[in-house]
């Protein structure tokens, strides 16, 4: 054991820690177990009753006692059982992120180390200078990360916003209008979305070609302001909202509109701000079809990211003219994995940004999506 | 209530309806906007910056935009689906696999009827006009071609289609600038081993055992392109590779290429077993990076690379990159009783295409002209001899050697300052210089539809065989099948 | 819903023999597609209805029945009624073009032989492209269909069930701790918002190994800790990973065991997160009850929880399912471009844009038409299995 601590060179604290926390754990529950068992011995209960839960069971105060005590251990070892596991898995789902974060500061050098340090021995910042420097390969004149950004906000909040008017109006007039093949069309709608979006792309990649709509915000935007799915969704919420209601609005002269945005929106506002936020990441998130219809500089951020980005000589910086982070040692067409990192890094921390300051919006609204289907 | 309603649904559709057009129309004039796909990096696309000012201060109301879609791979991509759309540029980057799938659109311009006339042409640029003196080159500038190079872009070499509308004798493509494959060697190392630069594959690979000796944590050979390797051994060996004829394409199955897939492979006790080799897919990267770290900290000796990539291949402080001919073997290949060296290398690097009635332009005749244009204007002395000494390509015309300039820089000096060049640009230097003199070793292979796909399977192959997950007679099979030959009509 | 009914109709309609348990299995799988038949035929008849001749008179008396309007008020009563058409229009529109002429144009191009999207022309109609899909006969060099479909089908049906089990049994742990359990849930969430792409490059650095055969930099962080059990480096997701060979198909195991494990940590938190707030909003007298009746954790976990967590489960494999058939970007990811060597690691949606991008849409049309067959088939065993699932409820 000694030997394993050892191999994980001076960074690897943090695992020796993680490694004695579940090694402490195991050796507290076996413990437990163990005191519990006797417990069980010491008590001369027949072992089948050890499962009842009714603790009045007893029929002296003596064994009342006894079974109290009882309780209270298998409640602790359950508790270090159901804390520990948590704890790993808690622990698994974090690591990658810990490991992009201290990736991206590393130095590719000691990221190839035969032997990983958990903590980066030092911090090179640098790397995110270098990769805000980097055109992608295929960019010239815009397509630097700044470029990249604005593309990414702008398509992101006009696609939120103009599939947010377009759900809403559409929503309402299922849930709440009556028109002729109203259910056919709804059923209609529905059933696409059974068919893998993949079928549509080919096709839709020659309509925007000949729409002459490449290499525009347009083109990121239009084909998926219409979401089939939120429609579904909002459609039911609105449909909860009592008919009373409606027939109320209905007297005071409220028109159709007026009663969606003065009744229904206000309402359903939190599905509403689930819908936007789960649109914004799912449109910071897209890779594909900006790949396919635009060039570099109408790109958005993950496309950015799968450039792989190199040692690449610098003309001007801050640290003097003709810089390159290794000397060229690493020559200037090897993708580095801590400058992807990098990059990596810049793409997800902005999410998870987001999540900490809307984690209510995003989890209920993906938690409703589940209830229903 | 109503009104507001209806307004303000007819708002919505208004504001969906603008945001659908407001970006459609980026105002670009394509009747006067030439379109250039390339697969350049920043660097060389700056260089490029001049031959377009140059252009566009010739013709005023000319423009030129210059797009880079990426790799090779990219470029033909991009080109292929926005021939699917009717948006395909005016001129591309190409490589001949390439122009093979373009030909099928019947959009690829013939450049015999530019290529040495005479004419003047009147153009109009928006409301003015404006006159081109001569559309062609002189018949003096056209000899000074490298005919290597230029044959290659006849439509002999080609399997041309029904649909591409072109005559036998075509021009499809002229030669941008060159590359080739060459042999960067650490001197410092084979100066250690007590050894010349090798002259034959096996005198490399008697080598290789030496330095494997010497370092035994060095890889001794990195071989960046393995479909490259193929197809060239296939040329110096003497066994088949591909050929245009229709029906029968894929010959690479074949007894040659078994035995020298085999003694390079990751079995028995060959090559790759050795740990002699290493490859790009293999390494994950250009073998140029492990070149460059030398052979003491687990690096290569030798890299056989492009020589467009030479200036990844100077070694810095550590050693100064020496440059030469890719190895060749001795063989008897006419008969006459003396074996002669074949040492033939690939030719290859970017050539260029015109495709014409891209972007729904209203005058494709004119802007065929006027795209032609502003080929002479790449195609230039001066533009020439500066883009080369940039990228380490060859350039495409004779005349370029004797320009005052370029030579100065193949003699290692910086031709504005006139001082001695730094280590990264004397490499490129040294390549230039070498490539230059191999003219005659050059050659091309076959391009027809689905040659790229052959090419492609060679990497696989290479692969496969190296890294010892096939045999040499089972990887070349399931090539064939996976080019939609049939594997029993071979052999 | 409608099926069901039918279904119900049918079964009932016809007097219960008793058969024994197998004969019974099959009379009552014949009674069930019987029922849907009669029931989509039935549907069908009421459609047509109004166009038969009893259809067009039953309509007008209906219509001479009613109060006579002018023409100008028919007009505007039928413009107020019809107003629900003018707020769907702008979703309609945008779907007409990016949604339902996709699907036909997808339809009628996939029966087109030797389709070329650059020049529009085809030899002329048949099924060629759907049977050199099924071959491998593209002759272009591209993945292998077969292959993709055992990969898809292999990665989603042992990566679902599993994150499934896993997502069980952390909400059952969530679900009974008081304290930081806000905490937990969080982090446990954070997989949930990331991008296939950047993190399946997470993913690859933890597994690969850099170098070259005689020199290697470094083997990975897994085959590390693996070494620590002596475990001797294996190159997970490079050249050298190693498969299977079964004929033609290969096996790539280690690739799987990453993308698998890949898959279940992004699916994870979406999992939790369902079944999590599937178990909180049990009513808390259903345990109650059960302390009274003296039933153990086990017991009551297995009669009370599970049953009644038993939609969301089966709506999470439904999903998951559904998910796993259209994976491709974590793919992307983890093995790059290429998705593994010779597309060794294609999926279902990796075959389409492969040969997209190949530009052989007559083979990609075909590809998805053939994903779209096997989606529904699966959809419709789904829609079997969890009906009598539910049904216990």
């Amino acid at each position: 054991m000694s030997d394993l601590l050892l191999s994980s060179g001076a960074g690897g604290w943090v695992v020796a820690l993680m490694v004695i926390l579940v090694i402490a754990g195991i050796i507290a529950s076996i413990i437990l177990i163990v005191k519990l068992f006797r417990m069980v011995r010491e008590s001369k209960m027949p072992a089948a009753k050890v499962g009842v839960w009714d603790l009045s069971a007893g029929d002296s105060g003596f064994d009342a006692e006894r079974e109290k005590r009882m309780e209270r251990v298998r409640h602790i070892t359950k508790n270090v059982l159901v804390y520990l596991f948590l704890t790993i898995c808690a622990v698994l789902a974090f690591l990658p992120f810990y490991w992009m974060i201290i990736s991206s500061v590393k130095t590719e050098t000691e990221f190839r180390e035969s032997v990983p340090t958990f903590f980066p021995h030092t911090f090179q910042w640098k790397n995110y200078w270098m990769i805000f420097h980097q055109t992608t390969s295929t960019a010239r004149g815009g397509a630097t990360f700044q470029q990249i950004l604005i593309n990414t906000l702008v398509v992101g909040l006009l696609s939120t916003l103009l599939g947010l008017v377009v759900i809403v109006i559409t929503a309402y007039a299922f849930a709440r209008m009556d028109f002729k093949g109203k259910n056919a069309l709804f059923g209609l709608m529905l059933a696409t979305m059974m068919i893998p979006g993949e079928l549509f792309t080919i096709s839709n990649y020659i309509t925007v070609s000949q729409l002459q709509m490449k290499n525009s915000y347009t083109v990121l935007i239009l084909p998926f302001l219409v979401s089939v799915y939120y429609i579904y969704l909002l459609r039911n919420n609105f449909m909860q909202i009592p008919n009373s209601l409606y027939q109320a609005a209905k007297v005071d002269g409220l028109s159709d509109m007026g009663y969606l945005l003065k009744v229904m929106i206000p309402l359903t506002a939190p599905t509403l701000i689930s819908i936007t936020l789960l649109r914004f990441i799912g449109t910071w998130n897209s890779y594909i079809w900006p790949r396919l219809v635009n060039t570099a500089p109408w790109q958005m951020i993950t496309n950015w990211v799968t450039g792989g980005f190199v040692d690449r000589l610098q003309p001007t910086s801050p640290w003097g003219t003709d810089w390159t982070l290794y000397g060229g040692i690493y020559g200037n067409s090897m993708s580095l994995d801590t400058l992807k990192m990098a990059a990596v890094c810049m793409v997800s921390l902005p999410l998870l940004i987001l999540f900490i300051f809307c984690r209510r919006y995003i989890m209920r609204g993906v938690s409703k999506s589940g209830t229903k289907g | 209530m109503k009104k507001f309603l209806t307004v303000a649904l007819a708002c919505c559709i208004a504001v969906t309806g603008c945001v659908a057009f407001a970006a459609c129309g980026s105002g670009t004039d394509y009747d006067h906007t030439i379109v250039f796909y390339s697969s350049q990096g920043d660097a060389l696309a700056n260089e490029t910056d001049t031959a377009i000012a140059n252009f566009e201060e010739k013709y005023p109301g000319w423009t030129v935009e210059h797009t880079q879609p990426g790799g090779y791979d990219d470029v033909l991509s991009k080109v292929r689906s926005d021939l699917t759309a009717g948006l395909q540029p005016d001129l591309a980057y190409c490589y001949a696999d390439h122009v093979a799938q373009y030909l099928e659109s019947g959009t690829v311009v013939n450049m015999n009827k530019y290529l040495v006339s005479e004419q003047s042409y009147s153009y109009t640029a928006g409301e003015e006009q404006g006159t081109v003196d001569r559309i062609g080159f002189t018949e003096e500038e056209v000899a000074q071609f490298i005919p290597g190079y230029f044959e290659e872009g006849k439509a002999s070499m080609y399997t041309v289609p029904e649909a591409a509308n072109l005559p036998a004798d075509a021009l499809i493509t002229l030669p941008f600038v060159k590359s080739t494959e060459l042999l960067y060697y650490n001197p410092k190392a084979l100066e250690t081993l007590e050894v010349d630069v090798p002259e034959t594959w096996d005198e490399l690979w008697d080598i290789c055992a030496k330095a494997k000796a010497e370092w035994p944590n060095c890889t001794p050979l990195g071989y960046d392109s393995e479909a490259n390797w193929f197809i060239t051994m296939a040329q110096q060996m003497g066994f088949n590779y591909t050929s245009p004829t229709e029906g029968n394409h894929f010959l690479f199955n074949n007894p040659g290429a078994i035995e020298w897939l085999t003694s390079i492979s990751g079995f028995d006790d060959n090559y790759y077993a050795k740990q002699y080799i290493t490859t790009q897919q293999i390494y994950g990267s250009y073998t140029s990076a492990l070149f460059i770290k030398g052979p003491e900290a687990g690096g290569l000796v030798f890299c056989i690379g492009s020589s467009g990539g030479a200036s990844n291949q100077s070694g810095g402080d550590l050693f100064t990159t020496g440059v030469a001919p890719i190895p060749g073997v001795y063989r008897d290949a006419d008969n006459d009783g003396t074996e002669e060296l074949h040492a033939e290398c690939i030719s290859q690097g970017p050539s260029l295409v015109m495709l014409s009635g891209g972007n729904g332009a209203t005058n494709p005749s004119e802007k065929e002209i006027m795209t032609f244009q502003f080929v002479k204007e790449l195609l230039a002395v001066e533009f020439q001899a500066k883009f080369a000494m940039a990228s380490g390509y060859n350039p495409m015309r004779e005349d370029v050697y004797e320009n005052a300039y370029y030579a100065e820089f193949l003699t290692g000096k910086d031709p504005d300052t006139h001082a001695s060049l730094n280590a990264t640009k004397k490499v490129v230097a040294a390549a230039a210089n070498t490539a230059k003199k191999l003219t005659d070793r050059y050659f091309t292979s076959p391009a027809f539809v689905g040659s790229t796909t052959a090419r492609a399977q060679m990497t696989s192959v290479v692969q496969y065989v190296l890294l010892g997950q096939k045999t040499a007679e089972r990887a070349l099979t399931d090539a064939v099948k996976a080019c939609g030959g049939n594997p029993a009509a071979q052999q | 819903m409608e099926e069901n009914n039918a279904n119900v109709g049918a079964i009932a309609g016809a007097p219960p023999k008793k058969h024994n348990k197998f004969v019974q299995f099959f009379v009552d799988r014949g009674l069930r597609i019987k029922g849907w038949f009669v029931d989509k035929y039935t549907a069908i008849k009421d459609f047509f209805y109004v166009f038969t001749k009893a259809g067009r008179a039953e309509k007008k008396a209906r219509m001479a029945e009613g109060p006579q309007l002018s023409r100008g008020e028919r007009f505007r009563r039928g413009l107020k009624t019809q107003s629900g058409w003018l707020f769907v229009l702008p979703a309609l529109l945008l779907m007409a073009v990016f949604t339902f002429y996709p699907i036909i144009a997808a339809f009628i191009n996939s029966f087109k032989q030797g389709y070329s999207d650059m020049t529009g022309k085809f030899n002329g109609w048949g099924v060629d492209n759907f049977v050199r899909v099924l071959n491998g006969d593209t002759g272009t060099g591209g993945a292998s269909f077969v292959q993709c479909l055992v990969n898809t089908l292999l990665l989603t049906f042992i990566s679902v069930p599993l994150s499934t089990l896993l997502a069980l049994l952390i909400a059952v742990a969530l679900n009974s701790i008081k304290r930081i359990q806000k905490a937990y849930q969080t982090i446990l969430f954070l997989p949930y918002l990331t991008n296939a792409l950047a993190m399946g490059a997470v993913f690859a650095t933890f597994f690969k190994i850099i170098g070259t055969s005689s020199n290697t930099e470094t083997v990975g962080l897994v085959n590390i800790v693996l070494g620590w059990f002596g475990v001797k480096p294996i190159d997970w997701v490079g050249l050298t990973s190693p498969h299977w060979q079964l004929g033609s198909l290969s096996i790539p195991w280690a690739k799987y065991i990453v993308a698998i494990i890949y898959e279940v940590w992004s699916g994870l938190p979406f999992k939790i997160l369902i079944l999590f707030s599937a178990m909180q909003s049990i009513n808390k007298q259903y345990y109650d009850a059960a302390k009274v009746d003296g039933a153990s954790r086990w017991t009551t976990l297995w009669k009370i929880t599970a049953p009644m967590i038993m939609p969301q489960i089966s709506y999470l494999l439904v999903t998951g399912i559904m998910g796993g058939m259209k994976q491709y970007s974590a793919i992307i990811g983890l093995f790059g471009d290429t998705m593994g060597q010779d597309y060794d690691m294609g999926t279902m949606v990796g075959y389409l844009y492969n040969y997209i991008e190949l530009g052989q849409t007559g083979y990609a049309f075909a590809g998805s038409l053939i994903l779209f067959i096997i989606i529904m088939i699966i959809t419709f065993f789904n829609n079997k299995i969890t009906k009598k699932r539910t049904t216990y409820r």
